[in-house]
């Protein structure tokens, strides 16, 4: 509940009117030190800090996406003239021998899942 | 000076420099806002970024229904609340009052005795110590110079409460300074 003549007194003190008594003085002091901003500032950098992340996270323009386009095809292009003038044969050849271990590698694939699982569930929520 | 309006057409057509003004020209409110609600200094500047990152988001969206800074400290205080509720730090509750206002004014913790006399810093320390409804009503108020309807806006509290918990806080403070005031006569 509001106490009226505390109310009142606040409303004088911060008009600056005079007002006499423990209260008035404990008042004072309290408007005062609430003018005083806090301590915490912004480094100068700030505003460029957020501009840079903003220009990170921007996504392509439609200028990058053609040179990317047009890298991808030029890959490709020299990719099927190499084939074409060195008669490359694809095989899996010098890879046969992996069909030999085929359990350790079940093993390699769910040692991974399992290590990103623990991850995202346990350390991850631990470490923020 | 851009308008605000200005500012904003520009900002939303993708002039970056039109943004970096807006964000120099709210640093400070974004600043005082969340530097009352989280304690921990290296969360204080991520915090900023993400409240100016958000309005960058949105900004789009923003309708000249209220002040632009208004619009501003509403995303601030909501960041900075969800920060809290994120690291389940508890918003301190202010429902029973009474036994809130005795603890506060009874504690004797000699961390928060007067340093060098220095009066204004230890009532700024009293100040931390008070429910986050009152430290945001108090600086909004005080600090920014905001009036009782746009601290309303930015909290989403209605205006009797806004002004309700801005005297309660006020008063707790004074409570807690004439305490040692009295002390001081003593000696």
């Amino acid at each position: 509940m509001m106490n009226r003549a505390d109310e009142e007194l606040q409303s004088q003190i911060e008009k600056g009117h005079p007002a006499d008594g423990a209260d008035a003085a404990a008042y004072r002091k309290v408007f005062s030190a609430l003018k005083k901003e806090p301590s915490f500032v912004l480094p100068t950098s700030f505003s460029d800090d957020i501009i840079k992340r903003i220009e990170i996270a921007k996504p392509q323009t439609s200028n990058d996406n053609l040179w990317l386009g047009l890298g991808v095809f030029g890959f490709v292009i020299t990719a099927i003239i190499t084939i074409v003038l060195t008669g490359f044969n694809p095989g899996v050849g010098a890879f046969k021998f992996l069909s030999g271990y085929a359990g350790l590698f079940a093993f390699g694939i769910i040692f991974i899942l399992l290590l990103n699982y623990f991850d995202k569930k346990f350390i991850r929520p631990l470490a923020s | 000076m851009m308008d605000d309006r200005a500012l904003v057409s520009a900002i939303i057509g993708g002039d970056l420099k039109a943004f970096k003004l807006l964000i120099k020209q709210h640093e400070r409110l974004v600043a005082h806002m969340v530097s009352r609600l989280i304690d921990r200094d290296e969360d204080r500047e991520e915090l900023c970024q993400d409240v100016f990152l958000k309005v960058y988001e949105k900004i789009s969206e923003f309708n000249f229904q209220s002040k632009l800074s208004t619009w501003i400290g509403t995303i601030a205080y909501r960041q900075g609340i969800n920060h809290l509720r994120k690291r389940k730090i508890e918003l301190s509750d202010i429902t029973e009052e009474d036994s809130f206002k005795a603890r506060f004014i009874a504690s004797e913790n000699p961390e928060e005795e007067l340093v060098d006399n220095d009066m204004d810093e230890w009532v700024i320390k009293l100040v931390d110590q008070l429910p986050t409804q009152y430290k945001t009503v108090l600086t909004l108020y005080h600090v920014d110079g905001m009036s009782y309807p746009e601290i309303g806006n930015i909290t989403g509290m209605p205006e009797g409460t806004v002004k309700n918990y801005l005297f309660r806080a006020r008063n707790l403070l004074k409570e807690k300074v004439k305490k040692h005031l009295g002390k001081e006569e003593m000696i």
